[in-house]
């Protein structure tokens, strides 16, 4: 009977350890993976915005004869693009919009990019807290923003694109809370752009 | 109790289980969207690496042109056509499962040319120009060949660069210059020097040494290639061309250089150097079709020697429009480039 006792409260005591050390790892797991899954998705729409940035910009200027660039600063540029590559001319622009665009997140830096083709304006909230775009001519020379003259428009050449994304919500480690993040810098050659030879 | 045990450790497994499919399937999540970009620059680079090579496939003349290949792990294909000097082409970038398309629009264009306004054009100043033999300049415009009169475009026999040297090479040719006129200045002759650098690297055939070469062939009508002759600026070393030479394109000669037999050039020559000496042989009907520009070095010394009775330099509009397309030195404006 005491023996039947001693296995009843022996296998309790192991059940408490064991339920509390399953706890213990499912608190940890439970975070990595929602640092994991704030990555992920961090990383992913770095990705998706690269390529929506890579197919709008290499087209820049594509069956535009006129003027190819309408503006170009800093954190805005418009220009004239055959997107779809059939003789119809877009016009898209790109515009940051400020943090109060983006209070739904926990993330105070955040803010929406507006992707504007043809009059149609989209906010895109990929969690943006860097944006930048830098013009160069055809000697590699930094173009100082804003460009609005055409005679200036149209010595661009080169266009730098950096940014960085961030995290809606915070990830919370070992060192404390922060946010998962990607930067993503390119400079891309827009061929349709300043008469380019091979 | 053993009971309880097993039933415990089994639903620790199945936890463990259940946690472990779900890392794994953010990690596989988080690698398919890396991996992807990655295989989609890839297959965009491609795509690129097909237009490059593409063009050069071009330059070089080949035929056919390659249309697929495999680099890097991944393939492409190529679909061109051509029309003039426009050129269409579609380049298709294969890496894994990500296709990148390029839909390219080009001009072929030419780079530019020194040009000369006479059978021959003499940028030196002041030149030494020696007429010795029976060779001759002829400044009326023949077709590629050299066998017929166009009837128009007529030039000078000989342009030089100021009076002084003109009146040496009147006296120096005498009759056997002809042209409209027979000798005039001209000084918009381009000097060559600056394309001299590029013609030697971009060289088909190059001969940096003396010695005897016999029945040489340099490109064709439709394919001229460029040749670059150094026989050094000593005068004693030189390069002698024995047999039938025939070439289309472009001539760099430096030295002193002899073709000795039947030789037929179409297209330009450039003489480079001081001391140079451009020898016609004696036998067949040795003649330069096109034209001849002498680089601006100051006191040039030329001498061009017919020890034949029919040997010429005649003008041709046309031989040099054919020198002026040698693929090599055309390049590619982008007329438009969408991808």
């Amino acid at each position: 009977m005491s023996s039947v006792l001693i296995d009843i409260v022996t296998s309790a005591v192991i059940f408490g350890v064991l339920a509390l050390t399953v706890g213990r790892v499912q608190t940890n797991i439970n975070a990595t993976m929602y640092e994991n899954q704030n990555d992920v998705v961090t990383q992913t729409n770095a990705v998706e915005f690269a390529r929506q940035i890579e197919w709008d910009f290499a087209k820049i200027g594509h069956h535009e004869s006129g003027q190819k660039v309408l503006l170009a600063d800093s954190t805005e540029i418009r220009f004239r693009a055959d997107l779809d590559n059939k003789l119809v001319v877009n016009t898209v622009q790109y515009i940051i919009g400020d943090t109060n665009q983006c209070a739904m997140t926990k993330n105070g830096d955040d803010f929406p990019i507006f992707r504007t083709q043809d009059g149609k304006a989209v906010k895109q909230n990929w969690g943006l807290t860097y944006f930048k775009i830098t013009y160069y001519d055809n000697a590699d020379k930094e173009l100082s923003t804003p460009i609005t003259s055409a005679v200036d428009l149209a010595k661009i050449h080169s266009i730098n694109v950096a940014f960085r994304l961030e995290s809606a919500e915070p990830v919370v480690t070992m060192q404390g809370a922060t946010w998962a993040a990607v930067t993503w810098r390119k400079t891309i050659v827009p061929r349709n752009l300043g008469n380019l030879n091979y | 109790m053993g009971r309880t045990a097993l039933i415990l450790v089994a639903a620790l497994g199945m936890v463990f289980g259940a946690i472990g499919l779900s890392i794994r399937g953010s990690t596989n999540h988080l690698v398919t969207a890396q991996t992807g970009y990655a295989k989609y620059s890839t297959a965009r680079n491609l795509a690129r690496m097909a237009v490059h090579m593409t063009l050069r496939a071009y330059d070089r003349n080949l035929s056919p042109i390659p249309t697929s290949g495999s680099l890097d792990g991944g393939t492409y294909t190529v679909a061109h056509t051509e029309s003039g000097d426009t050129l269409w082409l579609t380049t298709k970038g294969i890496y894994a499962d990500s296709t990148y398309t390029m839909n390219v629009k080009l001009l072929r264009t030419t780079k530019p040319f020194p040009g000369v306004n006479a059978a021959i054009g003499l940028r030196a100043t002041p030149v030494s120009f020696s007429l010795s033999g029976k060779a001759s300049v002829d400044g009326h415009n023949y077709d590629s060949t050299g066998t017929n009169l166009i009837g128009s475009g007529d030039l000078a026999g000989v342009a030089t660069m100021n009076e002084s040297d003109s009146t040496a090479v009147k006296n120096a040719g005498g009759t056997d210059i002809t042209g409209v006129p027979a000798v005039n200045v001209d000084t918009t002759t381009i000097d060559p020097l600056a394309s001299l650098d590029e013609y030697k690297s971009n060289a088909d055939y190059s001969y940096n040494s003396g010695g005897v070469y016999n029945n040489v062939s340099w490109g064709s009508p439709s394919a001229p290639a460029i040749v670059y002759c150094n026989a050094g600026d000593d005068t004693s070393f030189s390069i002698k061309f024995a047999g039938n030479v025939v070439g289309y394109g472009i001539l760099v000669v430096r030295g002193n250089v002899q073709f000795n037999g039947n030789f037929s050039f179409y297209g330009l020559v450039v003489v480079d150097g001081f001391n140079t000496t451009v020898q016609v042989g004696a036998s067949g009907t040795p003649q330069i079709v096109g034209g001849v520009i002498v680089a601006g070095n100051a006191g040039a010394s030329v001498t061009l020697k017919g020890t034949g009775t029919t040997g010429k330099v005649k003008y041709s509009s046309q031989a040099l429009a054919k020198a002026r397309n040698i693929n090599k030195l055309r390049y590619y404006s982008i007329m438009e480039w969408y991808e």
